[in-house]
């Protein structure tokens, strides 16, 4: 691989012995994935941030690095932890709050400046600027909406990445890495069930390769995010070449017609729903904002509830998001059964462990991992049906 | 008996030569939900504290590097890792970890479980097994 002047140096440590052995790791991912230089990146975003995911041993190395004074050359944000202020009135033990905050402590002494899994409402990449974020539905929105270059990195490499500034030049770097490999056209969605479920669905279908979307130009901001949280649940690939969204769309042009189509039907939709199956059940818990909720979204929400003076339904109900957002006074204080909980995550915490068994909720990425980490059943509903749920329960 | 001298590619080679029992997978393993680092055991059965480990591939989160450099804490470490496949994964895992990491040229790893309790040296992009 061909190194400047400035990364060999890193590299022989004049840089600090934790910089050398990140960018040593960066360089031989880079050299097993085919890359023959380095890139300056201008964001990172870490993500293995729950202690539930990376246990003991991941805050050790987190804490362990930071302790010996390493911080990051660029600017960097990192995933939400666990839930950690419970759910009624049951809690995790002292231990498990105190392991977690380590984490974020630490993360913080290196610079990191949010926890969120919607990195772009903190700092919004350029068109064509190279940044290496991991978690998903970001590196997806990033690629495939804002037309920012950055693969879909793992979370220790990521951290590496941050340390350093650098990212090895391959896979969605390069425009060759982008090119579409098939076609699918969907049916547009008409509200966020329909996204996520769209989404699930075509990931599927395409589990590893990068897709040409045809269908999903006229949707908000909102749903693409869900169509594409869900689509990066279900497939590896780290972008979706959106027709009439994705910036340069047009250069794939007619190459388009040559490549295989894939059909993604209602009924394959539909059985998404129907292996949740579970819809009888009584939630415990209704979660939306998986992806993080935007300004708009959250106070969207919050009006349509706001009319609830005295919720007295048994279910639980978060609204998940950043400190991005800024609600007004009114809307913010509703009830206490209605929580907005921030820089968090219920998808990589322990919901079990809190008595939690079903939970309902609008995203199909939330659909995808609730049961893998947090161990509970899930239903997933649109957003304004869950809406209405909640207003019915209320006196 | 056993005599036998396979080639490898050196992705992490230390500086000196590195020599254990081998212990062999003959199948993908996920770090994440499959070692337990206290005790150093891979799928409950598959001890690799001190072991040259021989598998074909890793599977599964990017959070299995920590798993690895888990196992490190513990003193449980294998003293080398031989991969079928290079992954990012298992790479990040052994530069954190301070683990040797090769790549297995010409050979099937899952060919070769009868090498398990089989003593070996690594040295010069070949493994030599003897015993």
């Amino acid at each position: 691989m061909f190194l400047n002047k400035e990364e060999e140096q890193m590299l022989q440590g004049e840089y600090g012995e934790v910089v050398s052995k990140a960018l040593t790791a960066i360089v031989k991912v880079g050299e097993v994935l085919g890359a023959d230089s380095l890139i300056d990146i201008s964001h990172a975003h870490v993500s293995g941030i729950s202690y539930f995911n990376i246990g003991d041993a991941g805050i050790d190395f987190i804490e362990s690095l930071a302790f010996e004074g390493a911080s990051f050359r660029v600017f960097t944000t990192a995933n939400p932890y666990a839930v950690i202020q419970g759910y009624k009135q049951r809690n995790f033990s002292d231990e498990v709050l105190s392991k977690q905050l380590k984490v974020v402590s630490a993360l913080r002494s290196m610079g990191a400046k949010a926890f969120t899994c919607a990195p772009y409402f903190i700092r919004k990449p350029k068109a064509g600027e190279h940044i290496a974020w991991a978690e998903s539905n970001a590196v997806l929105f990033a690629n495939s909406v804002l037309g920012a270059y950055t693969n879909r990195e793992g979370g220790p490499l990521a951290l590496f990445e941050a340390l350093t500034g650098k990212a090895y030049n391959a896979g969605v770097h390069l425009p060759e890495g982008r090119k579409p490999r098939c076609v699918v056209e969907v049916e547009t969605p008409k509200n966020y069930l329909e996204a996520a479920l769209t989404g699930y669905a075509v990931g599927r279908r395409c589990p590893s390769e990068i897709p040409y979307v045809k269908g999903l130009k006229s949707i908000k901001e909102g749903m693409m995010r869900s169509f594409l949280a869900a689509f990066g649940a279900t497939s590896g690939a780290p972008m979706a070449v959106l027709e009439g969204v994705t910036p340069g769309w047009r250069k794939h042009g007619e190459k388009i017609k040559e490549l295989p189509k894939v059909e993604v039907d209602d009924s394959e939709i539909r059985a998404v729903i129907e292996e949740g199956g579970k819809t009888h059940v009584k939630p415990d818990l209704y979660i939306i904002g998986c992806p993080h909720l935007s300004s708009e979204e959250l106070i969207e929400i919050l009006k349509e509830l706001s009319s609830c003076r005295r919720y007295e339904g048994a279910t639980e109900i978060w609204l998940i998001t950043g400190r991005y957002v800024s609600v007004p006074d009114h809307l913010n204080r509703l009830n206490p059964n209605i929580k907005v909980l921030f820089d968090v995550c219920p998808v990589v915490t322990r919901l079990d462990k809190l008595g939690i068994r079903t939970v309902v909720t609008d995203s199909g990425k939330a659909l995808y991992y609730l049961p893998k980490l947090a161990k509970v059943d899930v239903v997933i509903k649109d957003r304004y049906e869950i809406i209405s749920e909640i207003l019915r329960g209320c006196g | 008996m056993v005599r036998l001298r396979l080639k490898v590619r050196e992705i992490l080679p230390p500086k000196e030569k590195v020599c254990g029992e081998v212990m062999v997978i003959d199948h993908g393993i996920s770090f994440l939900g499959d070692v337990d680092v206290e005790k150093g055991l891979i799928e409950g059965k598959y001890r690799v504290s001190g072991k040259l480990l021989m598998f074909p591939h890793a599977v599964g989160s990017t959070v299995g590097s920590y798993v690895i450099y888990g196992l490190r804490a513990k003193g449980n470490a294998p003293k080398a890792i031989i991969t079928g496949k290079e992954d990012p994964v298992t790479i990040i895992g052994c530069i954190i970890s301070g683990i040797p990491l090769y790549v297995l040229k010409g050979s099937d790893v899952k060919e070769l479980t009868y090498l398990s309790g089989v003593e070996a040296c690594i040295e010069g992009g070949e493994v030599r097994f003897e015993g």
